[in-house]
């Protein structure tokens, strides 16, 4: 096989100097990090990209996998009917080019393209979606979503090419097409004949065999996942020959790959090494808004958090500007609410509360926590201002929230105690409400739902927030189809969490990637880093790996499975030759 | 000798089953269950959670799992694992072959570096070599492998760019040449293995100074030499070979180190071996996993000690293994 860039690359790293050419070549002399140049050509098709991953998928097989590194890789393998548009509420044609809503909204028609095949050649029908639906919902197979499925009664095929989801309500028009969308397409060709036992544990789970612009190559446990592009996808083939997902679990070593350009991209890499990776020439970092928040939560059920004034003090007492410079290099923003910035029920009128350690002061006087005895802690009542502020042990970003934060309430008279504990034991002391305050996080849905975390009574209400008016405006939002009246019904939602202040709002981070500068087309969204995968190119020359896409891994040895579409002869090809 | 193995076989059975016994314990004492990371994500609905705890027989009494567990392992059904969802068989046939290979290289290291260090120093001794490897091996002895293998990491792969950081073979390795193919899996070698063995090395070094200083005092080298033997044939001949007659006995203890070694290597060298497998059960709670591959390590560990024992009699002919069973 011959190799272009890799085999210079190698031979260079024999000698030591060579490594600094390599480090100069990449460079892309005297351009401006995080300033891409206009695509020099129209984009190119070959190359590969290799990213690498934490750990191992636990299966390709989107029904019952549970694992992010999964869904990484078999989002590129399969595809929805339509596709999340980057705003996470509106849809872009995917296998189906367009759907139809009924007379009566309590059903939608989906119109699958034609031209769209499984990987074995096999066409795609309207009975896959209708089978997938099936096993999406099975109670054996418990599919983590399922609860998405809940409003959706049916699922039939009108004819081959249009498939029909039925409602048994109205609501959000978009939510009912996303709802339509979370149970990736199977094929029933391959896997119709197998009991759900025997599906769960198939060969097919670790091989799928899907209809998006990628495909499954290999899988070697612990080491490597590759996929490549489709060649006969029914839109414009992906440009990138291959992507290999390569899983190595500590972050030292992928910084150090990625520097040594073993690796070309790192999703979501902990803020700890942005200022090493921006300095880094030829390896561009993205930042781009993510879905998660950061927070304080405070246990209402508490004799000191029980008094609203006291958890406002707090909030009012923190420099979250501070944090978010200190800790995160400035690659967040202050979070105001629940509904993060990116999802549209968000309110951009909410301000958050400003860093006034006067009115902190103000506020606990007023509360009656008072230093009497000039020890520079407030007490009431005979009781000092002293509260334990837990957090997890594994994250050592929110471990220095808790220092940050110690330290600046010293300045109101506040004394906090950190205490971590292991996640299951921290979670579980927060749903239990054996806490006084704690910092967290959520990594948000893309449906703006505060009643998990809000209402009386729900198990993931931290602060036991029991607010009768949040509860009855939450409950309405939730029904409520038209969009712009549920905005409004949130955004009152969102300020009664606000001034009750059960949470001290942190940060929404940012989702920081770095990847190296050849590659060209990367929009990354909010959605997930691969988005829009199919779509990255390497210009010609630029190349590094000479990688050919392959003849079909699941076609059979010297048979067009695709020219007999139909047949049988490709059904179970996919799930038996070795891996 | 197949008397005294099968002996030494027949007292592994109770040292495996109680390991196994006390490991499926603690693990259920740990806090949180293999459905634990899904329940603190308010987008998984809890009944999904009890569900999958059904599925996966999790609700029912420690007790029970525990004789259900026993029951199949006996049968050796290892099971399947909850995280990666397919035969406990099927991963192990995946990660023992990796970690054997790592370890055996490490052990290859252990000793040819050791025993080269250690004679030199003996024959040389309190020359500046001997001093100045005295102060190594010291260093490398009292030094945590992780670190040393993060040091190997930004030496080679960072500042030198000589050797790749992680895992066995590079991305392109299917399309390189046979030869190509075989340098590129030693280049990943190298490192993990050195990090693993070098903390043993060092230590190989110690007892073959003193081994070696012992046994060039003894009158048999005298008379070799008074026999006008040159100096190499003394020492590598005669010398050497009583020399290491302890160092072999190390072996049997170098194999525990090995593995717990592993456990940390494998994963900042992203090998995937047994180390690494059993890490990321502990983190998932993936019982069965840890379980299987703590019975599998345990299983190594005592065949490493036998074939230390066994090596120890071929080496020494005054020691039978017969004697030293009875």
């Amino acid at each position: 096989m011959r190799r272009k860039e890799s085999d210079m690359r190698r031979t260079a790293r024999i000698a030591t100097l060579g490594a600094l050419a390599l480090a100069l070549a990449c460079g892309g002399a005297g351009e401006e990090p995080g300033e891409r140049p206009e695509a020099e050509a129209a984009p190119a098709d070959g190359g590969m990209l290799v990213t690498a991953i934490g750990a191992d998928p636990d299966v390709l097989f989107p029904p019952t996998s549970t694992s992010a590194q999964s869904s990484d890789i078999y989002d590129q393998i399969f595809w929805y009917l339509m596709r999340s548009d980057p705003d996470l509420v509106h849809h872009q044609p995917g296998l189906a080019d367009s759907f139809r809503f009924s007379e009566d909204s309590l059903a939608i028609d989906f119109f699958i393209n034609p031209g769209v095949t499984w990987h074995d050649g096999h066409p795609f029908t309207a009975e896959d979606v209708v089978f997938s639906h099936d096993v999406c919902t099975a109670p054996e197979i418990n599919f983590s979503a399922v609860s998405w499925l809940q409003h959706i009664t049916e699922v039939e095929a009108v004819d081959s090419l249009t498939v029909r989801f039925h409602y048994d309500r109205k609501y959000m028009p978009e939510y009912m097409v996303t709802d339509a969308n979370v149970c990736y397409p199977i094929p029933e060709h391959i896997l119709g004949e197998m009991s759900y036992e025997e599906m769960k544990n198939s060969d097919y789970t670790r091989r799928p065999v899907g209809t998006g612009p990628f495909r499954f190559v290999s899988w070697e446990p612990g080491q490597r996942v590759v996929i490549e592009a489709y060649p006969d996808f029914f839109k414009d083939r992906a440009h990138l020959n291959r992507v290999t997902y390569r899983v190595i679990p500590e972050p030292t070593t992928i910084v150090t790959e990625v520097m040594n350009g073993n690796v070309d991209l790192w999703p979501r890499f902990q803020s700890s090494f942005y200022p090493e990776l921006t300095e880094s020439p030829g390896i561009e970092v993205l930042s781009e808004p993510g879905r998660s928040y950061t927070y304080i939560t405070y246990n209402t059920e508490d004799p000191i958090f029980s008094d609203v004034r006291v958890r406002k003090a707090l909030t009012y007492g923190l420099d979250r500007q501070q944090i978010v410079d200190a800790l995160l290099y400035g690659q967040a923003k202050i979070a105001t609410q629940p509904i993060i910035s990116i999802i549209w029920a968000h309110d951009p009128e909410i301000e958050p509360y400003p860093y006034d350690p006067e009115r902190a002061r103000q506020l606990l006087e007023e509360a009656g926590w008072t230093d009497a005895d000039g020890d520079g802690i407030r007490e009431k009542d005979g009781r000092d201002l002293r509260f334990e502020l837990k957090t997890n042990s594994e994250n050592q970003l929110r471990k220095d929230v808790v220092q940050i934060a110690q330290q600046q309430w010293k300045e109101i008279g506040a004394r906090a105690t950190p205490n971590t504990a292991e996640a299951n034991t921290f979670f579980e002391d927060l749903m239990a409400q054996e806490y006084q305050a704690a910092v967290a996080g959520w990594v948000v849905g893309i449906k703006p739902d505060l009643e998990p975390t809000f209402k009386t009574g729900e198990l993931f209400n931290f602060p036991a927030a029991k607010n009768a008016r949040l509860d009855s405006i939450m409950a309405e939002a939730v029904l409520e189809a038209d969009m712009e009246e549920a905005t409004e019904l949130w955004s009152q939602a969102q300020r009664i969490v606000v001034d009750e202040a059960y949470y001290t709002f942190l940060f929404e981070q940012n989702d920081l990637h770095a990847i190296h500068e050849r590659f060209r087309g990367v929009d990354m969204t909010p959605y997930g880093w691969g988005h829009y995968l199919e779509e990255w190119y390497v210009p010609e020359g630029r190349q590094r790996y000479d990688v050919p896409v392959g003849a079909s891994p699941f076609a059979e040895e010297g048979e067009d499975v695709a020219a007999e579409a139909g047949g049988v002869s490709g059904t179970t090809a996919g799930a038996t030759t070795d891996r | 000798m197949t008397g005294y193995l099968a002996k030494r076989f027949l007292q592994a059975i109770p040292i495996l089953l109680g390991a196994s016994t006390i490991i499926f314990f603690l693990m259920h004492a740990a806090p949180g269950d293999p459905t634990s990371i899904y329940l603190a994500n308010p987008n998984i609905d809890p009944a999904v959670v009890e569900q999958m705890r059904r599925n996966l027989g999790l609700d029912q009494p420690v007790h029970v799992q525990y004789v259900k567990w026993l029951g199949s392992f006996l049968t050796g059904d290892f099971g399947y694992s909850f995280s990666q969802h397919r035969p406990i068989s099927d991963i192990l046939k995946d990660a023992i072959p990796n970690t054997l290979l790592l370890s055996a290289v490490a052990l290859t290291l252990i000793f040819l570096i050791g025993v080269v260090v250690g004679t030199v120093q003996a024959v040389r001794q309190y020359s500046w070599m001997d001093n100045i490897a005295t102060v190594a091996s010291f260093f490398f002895y009292s030094m945590p492998s992780f670190w040393f293998g993060l040091m190997l990491i930004l030496l080679f792969s960072y500042k030198m760019q000589l050797l790749p950081a992680s895992q066995m073979t590079s991305v392109d390795y299917e399309f390189l040449t046979v030869p190509n193919q075989w340098i590129d899996r030693l280049k990943h070698l190298l490192l993990p293995s050195l990090a693993l063995g070098v903390g043993g090395a060092a230590a190989v070094a110690r007892y073959m100074r003193s081994g070696m200083l012992e046994q060039i005092r003894q009158d048999y080298v005298r008379t070799a030499r008074a026999k006008g033997l040159s100096e190499r044939k003394v020492i590598f001949k005669h010398a050497m070979r009583n020399a290491l007659i302890p160092v072999v006995t190390l072996l049997g203890l170098f194999f525990p180190f090995l593995m717990s070694g592993t456990v940390l290597i494998e994963t900042i060298f992203a090998w995937p071996g047994m180390g690494r497998t059993i890490v990321n059960a502990i983190f998932m709670r993936d019982y069965p996993v840890v379980l299987a591959s703590a019975f599998v390590i345990a299983v190594m560990v005592i065949v490493g000690n036998l074939i230390a024992d066994v090596l120890y009699s071929v080496i020494d002919p005054r020691v039978t293994v017969e004697e030293e069973a009875g």
